[in-house]
Protein backbone atom coordinates (compact mmCIF):
# COMPACT_ATOMS: atom_id res chain seq x y z
CA UNK A 1 0.00 0.00 0.00
CA UNK A 2 2.77 2.07 0.83
CA UNK A 3 4.49 1.10 -2.07
CA UNK A 4 1.62 2.47 -4.17
CA UNK A 5 1.20 5.46 -2.53
CA UNK A 6 4.87 6.68 -3.08
CA UNK A 7 4.51 5.41 -6.95
CA UNK A 8 1.26 8.00 -7.27
CA UNK A 9 3.41 10.54 -5.53
CA UNK A 10 5.86 10.20 -7.54
CA UNK A 11 4.05 10.10 -10.50
CA UNK A 12 2.15 13.67 -9.17
CA UNK A 13 5.47 15.33 -9.26
CA UNK A 14 6.42 14.35 -12.10
CA UNK A 15 3.01 16.15 -13.84
CA UNK A 16 4.01 18.97 -11.44
CA UNK A 17 7.41 19.01 -13.32
CA UNK A 18 6.15 18.69 -16.74
CA UNK A 19 3.61 21.74 -15.58
CA UNK A 20 7.33 23.43 -14.73
CA UNK A 21 8.88 22.57 -18.00
CA UNK A 22 6.01 24.03 -20.11
CA UNK A 23 5.87 27.09 -17.74
CA UNK A 24 9.32 27.85 -19.01
CA UNK A 25 8.73 27.24 -22.65
CA UNK A 26 5.38 29.17 -22.58
CA UNK A 27 7.75 32.02 -20.82
CA UNK A 28 10.45 31.60 -23.36
CA UNK A 29 8.27 31.51 -26.59
CA UNK A 30 6.61 35.02 -25.06
CA UNK A 31 10.15 36.65 -24.65
CA UNK A 32 11.21 35.36 -28.07
CA UNK A 33 8.12 37.28 -29.33
CA UNK A 34 8.39 39.99 -27.29
CA UNK A 35 11.95 40.73 -28.97
CA UNK A 36 10.38 40.04 -32.30
CA UNK A 37 7.97 42.83 -31.40
CA UNK A 38 10.56 44.85 -30.54
CA UNK A 39 12.70 44.45 -33.37
CA UNK A 40 9.92 44.66 -36.24
CA UNK A 41 8.44 47.91 -34.37
CA UNK A 42 11.95 49.97 -34.85
CA UNK A 43 12.67 48.59 -38.66
CA UNK A 44 11.68 51.78 -40.53
CA UNK A 45 11.83 52.73 -44.15
CA UNK A 46 13.96 55.57 -44.15
CA UNK A 47 13.61 56.11 -47.76
CA UNK A 48 9.94 56.24 -47.34
CA UNK A 49 9.74 58.19 -44.19
CA UNK A 50 11.95 61.04 -46.79
CA UNK A 51 9.91 60.68 -49.29
CA UNK A 52 6.80 61.60 -47.52
CA UNK A 53 8.55 64.35 -45.62
CA UNK A 54 9.48 65.53 -48.80
CA UNK A 55 6.03 65.29 -50.40
CA UNK A 56 4.70 67.01 -46.93
CA UNK A 57 6.94 69.81 -47.55
CA UNK A 58 6.17 70.10 -51.03
CA UNK A 59 2.33 70.36 -50.37
CA UNK A 60 3.52 73.01 -48.26
CA UNK A 61 5.17 75.07 -51.18
CA UNK A 62 2.59 74.56 -53.32
CA UNK A 63 -0.07 75.99 -50.01
CA UNK A 64 2.23 78.84 -50.21
CA UNK A 65 1.85 79.62 -53.80
CA UNK A 66 -1.36 79.39 -53.62
CA UNK A 67 -1.99 81.44 -50.80
CA UNK A 68 0.46 84.13 -52.49
CA UNK A 69 -1.11 84.04 -55.95
CA UNK A 70 -4.53 84.59 -54.55
CA UNK A 71 -2.94 87.67 -52.50
CA UNK A 72 -1.51 89.11 -55.11
CA UNK A 73 -4.76 88.75 -57.01
CA UNK A 74 -6.51 90.26 -54.48
CA UNK A 75 -3.83 92.97 -54.06
CA UNK A 76 -3.78 94.14 -57.87
CA UNK A 77 -7.68 94.13 -57.99
CA UNK A 78 -8.15 96.18 -55.41
CA UNK A 79 -5.29 98.52 -56.67
CA UNK A 80 -7.04 98.55 -59.93
CA UNK A 81 -10.71 99.44 -58.13
CA UNK A 82 -9.18 102.05 -56.05
CA UNK A 83 -6.09 103.33 -59.13
CA UNK A 84 -7.83 107.00 -59.01
CA UNK A 85 -7.56 107.58 -55.69
CA UNK A 86 -4.30 106.12 -54.76
CA UNK A 87 -3.07 107.95 -57.77
CA UNK A 88 -4.77 111.18 -56.17
CA UNK A 89 -3.47 110.47 -52.54
CA UNK A 90 0.19 110.20 -53.71
CA UNK A 91 0.09 113.13 -55.94
CA UNK A 92 -1.31 115.04 -52.69
CA UNK A 93 1.81 113.58 -50.64
CA UNK A 94 4.03 114.53 -53.39
CA UNK A 95 2.82 117.97 -53.70
CA UNK A 96 2.29 118.47 -49.71
CA UNK A 97 -1.29 118.87 -49.99
CA UNK A 98 -2.96 116.15 -47.25
CA UNK B 1 -12.75 -3.94 -2.71
CA UNK B 2 -11.57 -4.36 1.25
CA UNK B 3 -11.47 -0.77 3.54
CA UNK B 4 -7.43 -0.41 3.15
CA UNK B 5 -8.18 -0.64 -0.82
CA UNK B 6 -10.87 2.04 -1.05
CA UNK B 7 -8.85 4.00 1.35
CA UNK B 8 -5.83 4.20 -0.69
CA UNK B 9 -8.01 4.52 -3.75
CA UNK B 10 -9.39 7.74 -2.37
CA UNK B 11 -5.67 9.20 -1.22
CA UNK B 12 -4.57 8.44 -4.46
CA UNK B 13 -7.28 10.15 -6.51
CA UNK B 14 -6.58 13.22 -4.00
CA UNK B 15 -3.28 13.21 -4.74
CA UNK B 16 -3.84 13.50 -8.14
CA UNK B 17 -6.62 15.96 -8.24
CA UNK B 18 -4.08 18.27 -6.21
CA UNK B 19 -1.36 17.46 -8.54
CA UNK B 20 -3.61 18.21 -11.45
CA UNK B 21 -4.38 21.58 -9.77
CA UNK B 22 -0.89 22.49 -9.37
CA UNK B 23 -0.01 21.73 -12.69
CA UNK B 24 -3.02 23.53 -14.34
CA UNK B 25 -1.95 26.90 -12.05
CA UNK B 26 1.30 26.74 -12.76
CA UNK B 27 0.62 26.70 -16.93
CA UNK B 28 -2.20 29.27 -16.63
CA UNK B 29 0.26 31.68 -13.95
CA UNK B 30 2.81 31.21 -17.09
CA UNK B 31 0.10 31.86 -19.78
CA UNK B 32 -0.79 35.01 -17.87
CA UNK B 33 2.85 35.85 -17.51
CA UNK B 34 3.31 35.01 -21.50
CA UNK B 35 0.71 37.87 -22.11
CA UNK B 36 1.63 40.44 -19.87
CA UNK B 37 5.17 40.56 -21.39
CA UNK B 38 4.04 40.52 -24.83
CA UNK B 39 1.39 43.47 -24.20
CA UNK B 40 4.45 45.12 -22.31
CA UNK B 41 7.06 44.57 -25.52
CA UNK B 42 3.80 46.15 -27.95
CA UNK B 43 3.43 49.01 -25.56
CA UNK B 44 7.24 49.61 -25.51
CA UNK B 45 7.79 49.00 -28.72
CA UNK B 46 5.16 51.67 -29.35
CA UNK B 47 6.49 54.51 -27.83
CA UNK B 48 9.98 53.54 -28.81
CA UNK B 49 8.51 53.61 -32.73
CA UNK B 50 6.69 56.96 -32.09
CA UNK B 51 9.93 57.98 -30.39
CA UNK B 52 12.61 56.65 -33.01
CA UNK B 53 9.91 58.07 -35.59
CA UNK B 54 9.92 61.52 -34.70
CA UNK B 55 13.48 61.35 -34.43
CA UNK B 56 14.09 60.37 -37.75
CA UNK B 57 11.25 62.34 -39.42
CA UNK B 58 13.05 65.61 -37.53
CA UNK B 59 16.10 64.29 -39.25
CA UNK B 60 14.84 64.04 -42.71
CA UNK B 61 12.98 67.42 -42.32
CA UNK B 62 16.61 68.95 -41.52
CA UNK B 63 18.08 67.59 -44.53
CA UNK B 64 15.21 68.51 -46.52
CA UNK B 65 14.34 71.72 -44.73
CA UNK B 66 17.16 74.10 -46.87
CA UNK B 67 15.86 73.14 -49.88
CA UNK B 68 12.36 73.93 -49.23
CA UNK B 69 12.88 77.09 -47.23
CA UNK B 70 14.35 78.08 -50.16
CA UNK B 71 11.70 77.77 -52.50
CA UNK B 72 9.28 79.26 -50.02
CA UNK B 73 11.63 82.50 -49.76
CA UNK B 74 11.89 82.55 -53.49
CA UNK B 75 7.98 82.54 -53.91
CA UNK B 76 7.89 85.31 -50.88
CA UNK B 77 10.75 87.62 -53.03
CA UNK B 78 8.54 86.69 -56.11
CA UNK B 79 5.54 88.13 -54.44
CA UNK B 80 7.03 91.22 -52.73
CA UNK B 81 8.79 92.02 -56.32
CA UNK B 82 5.35 91.84 -58.31
CA UNK B 83 3.29 93.84 -55.31
CA UNK B 84 6.46 96.21 -55.86
CA UNK B 85 5.97 96.76 -59.65
CA UNK B 86 1.89 97.22 -59.13
CA UNK B 87 3.35 100.05 -56.60
CA UNK B 88 5.54 101.43 -58.64
CA UNK B 89 3.35 101.83 -61.51
CA UNK B 90 0.88 103.87 -59.63
CA UNK B 91 3.83 106.08 -57.85
CA UNK B 92 4.75 106.65 -61.89
CA UNK B 93 1.05 107.72 -62.97
CA UNK B 94 1.24 109.80 -59.36
CA UNK B 95 4.51 111.49 -60.44
CA UNK B 96 3.58 112.17 -64.00
CA UNK B 97 0.57 113.74 -62.89
CA UNK B 98 1.95 115.88 -59.95
CA UNK B 99 4.77 117.14 -62.93
CA UNK B 100 1.69 117.92 -65.57
CA UNK B 101 0.48 120.03 -63.13
CA UNK B 102 3.90 121.98 -61.83
CA UNK B 103 4.20 122.66 -65.96
CA UNK B 104 1.13 123.81 -66.87
CA UNK B 105 1.46 125.66 -63.60
CA UNK B 106 -1.56 124.35 -62.13
CA UNK B 107 -3.55 126.58 -59.45
CA UNK B 108 -3.18 122.90 -57.50
CA UNK B 109 1.04 122.81 -58.06
CA UNK B 110 0.60 126.91 -56.33
CA UNK B 111 -0.98 126.23 -53.64
CA UNK B 112 1.38 123.32 -52.87
CA UNK B 113 4.30 125.71 -53.65
CA UNK B 114 3.68 127.84 -51.01
CA UNK B 115 2.66 124.91 -48.54
CA UNK B 116 6.45 123.17 -49.54
CA UNK B 117 8.08 126.20 -48.94
CA UNK B 118 6.02 127.15 -45.22
CA UNK B 119 6.79 123.65 -43.78
CA UNK B 120 10.54 123.70 -44.90
CA UNK B 121 10.92 127.39 -43.50
CA UNK B 122 9.48 126.06 -40.22
CA UNK B 123 11.54 122.35 -40.45
CA UNK B 124 14.39 124.70 -41.23
CA UNK B 125 13.90 126.66 -37.52
CA UNK B 126 16.16 129.36 -38.64
CA UNK B 127 15.00 133.08 -38.35
CA UNK B 128 16.98 134.07 -41.60
CA UNK B 129 16.11 131.82 -44.42
CA UNK B 130 17.43 131.39 -48.36
CA UNK B 131 14.64 129.38 -50.11
CA UNK B 132 15.74 128.62 -53.74
CA UNK B 133 13.06 127.55 -56.19
CA UNK B 134 13.62 125.80 -59.47
CA UNK B 135 12.73 127.82 -62.20
CA UNK B 136 12.73 131.96 -62.32
CA UNK B 137 8.38 131.07 -62.27
CA UNK B 138 8.14 129.37 -59.27
CA UNK B 139 10.50 132.62 -58.06
CA UNK B 140 8.72 134.86 -59.31
CA UNK B 141 5.84 133.61 -57.92
CA UNK B 142 6.70 133.15 -54.50
CA UNK B 143 8.22 136.85 -54.36
CA UNK B 144 4.20 137.92 -55.37
CA UNK B 145 3.01 135.66 -52.07
CA UNK B 146 6.05 136.34 -50.16
CA UNK B 147 4.15 138.58 -47.25
CA UNK B 148 1.41 135.88 -47.42
CA UNK B 149 3.86 133.04 -46.28
CA UNK B 150 5.38 135.25 -43.68
CA UNK B 151 1.87 136.16 -41.87
CA UNK B 152 1.53 131.88 -42.59
CA UNK B 153 4.83 131.59 -40.78
CA UNK B 154 3.81 134.32 -37.72
CA UNK B 155 0.54 132.63 -37.33
CA UNK B 156 2.29 129.66 -36.33
CA UNK B 157 4.41 131.50 -33.67
CA UNK B 158 7.89 132.21 -36.02
CA UNK B 159 9.05 135.24 -36.87
CA UNK B 160 11.09 134.56 -40.48
CA UNK B 161 13.14 136.71 -42.77
CA UNK B 162 12.91 135.33 -46.25
CA UNK B 163 15.04 136.21 -49.05
CA UNK B 164 14.31 134.14 -51.86
CA UNK B 165 17.57 133.57 -54.23
CA UNK B 166 17.58 134.55 -57.39
CA UNK B 167 19.61 131.69 -58.98
CA UNK B 168 17.65 128.56 -59.85
CA UNK B 169 18.39 125.18 -58.69
CA UNK B 170 18.40 121.96 -60.91
CA UNK B 171 15.03 120.82 -59.82
CA UNK B 172 12.16 120.02 -61.36
CA UNK B 173 9.26 121.89 -58.73
CA UNK B 174 9.29 122.39 -54.90
CA UNK B 175 11.66 124.31 -52.78
CA UNK B 176 15.16 124.13 -51.09
CA UNK B 177 15.23 126.42 -47.80
CA UNK B 178 18.67 127.16 -46.32
CA UNK B 179 19.32 128.67 -43.03
CA UNK B 180 21.04 132.19 -43.83
CA UNK B 181 24.27 130.55 -42.16
CA UNK B 182 23.70 127.94 -44.52
CA UNK B 183 24.02 125.67 -41.68
CA UNK B 184 20.78 124.22 -41.97
CA UNK B 185 18.29 123.18 -44.68
CA UNK B 186 15.22 121.73 -45.64
CA UNK B 187 15.07 119.62 -48.95
CA UNK B 188 11.40 119.91 -50.19
CA UNK B 189 11.81 119.88 -53.89
CA UNK B 190 9.60 117.44 -55.67
CA UNK B 191 12.30 115.06 -55.96
CA UNK B 192 13.35 114.67 -52.61
CA UNK B 193 9.73 114.60 -51.56
CA UNK B 194 9.15 111.65 -54.60
CA UNK B 195 11.64 109.74 -52.59
CA UNK B 196 9.83 110.47 -48.81
CA UNK B 197 6.65 109.55 -50.38
CA UNK B 198 8.15 105.89 -51.99
CA UNK B 199 10.19 105.59 -48.81
CA UNK B 200 7.54 106.33 -45.91
CA UNK B 201 4.45 106.95 -47.78
CA UNK B 202 3.97 104.02 -50.01
CA UNK B 203 4.73 101.21 -47.31
CA UNK B 204 1.59 102.70 -45.45
CA UNK B 205 -0.53 103.03 -48.63
CA UNK B 206 0.37 98.94 -49.37
CA UNK B 207 -0.44 97.96 -45.62
CA UNK B 208 -3.81 99.41 -46.21
CA UNK B 209 -4.61 97.13 -49.42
Amino acid sequence: MVRVLRESERRAERLIEEARKDAEKILAEAKKKADEILKSYLEFDEKALEEEEARKLEAEVEELRAYLEKKMESFAESVERRREELIDRIVGEILGLR
Amino acid sequence: MGMDAKLMLALVEELWEKARLEADRIREEAREKARKIVEDAKKRAEALKTEKLEELRLRVRRGLYREYALKKLELRKRFTLRKSQVVKELLDAAVERALEMVERSDPRYLESLKRLTVEAVLQVGSDDVVVYCCNSRDREYLEGVLNDLIKDIEARGRRVRIKIASEPIRCRGGVLVVSADGRVFYNNTLEARIKRVEEEFLPVLIAEL
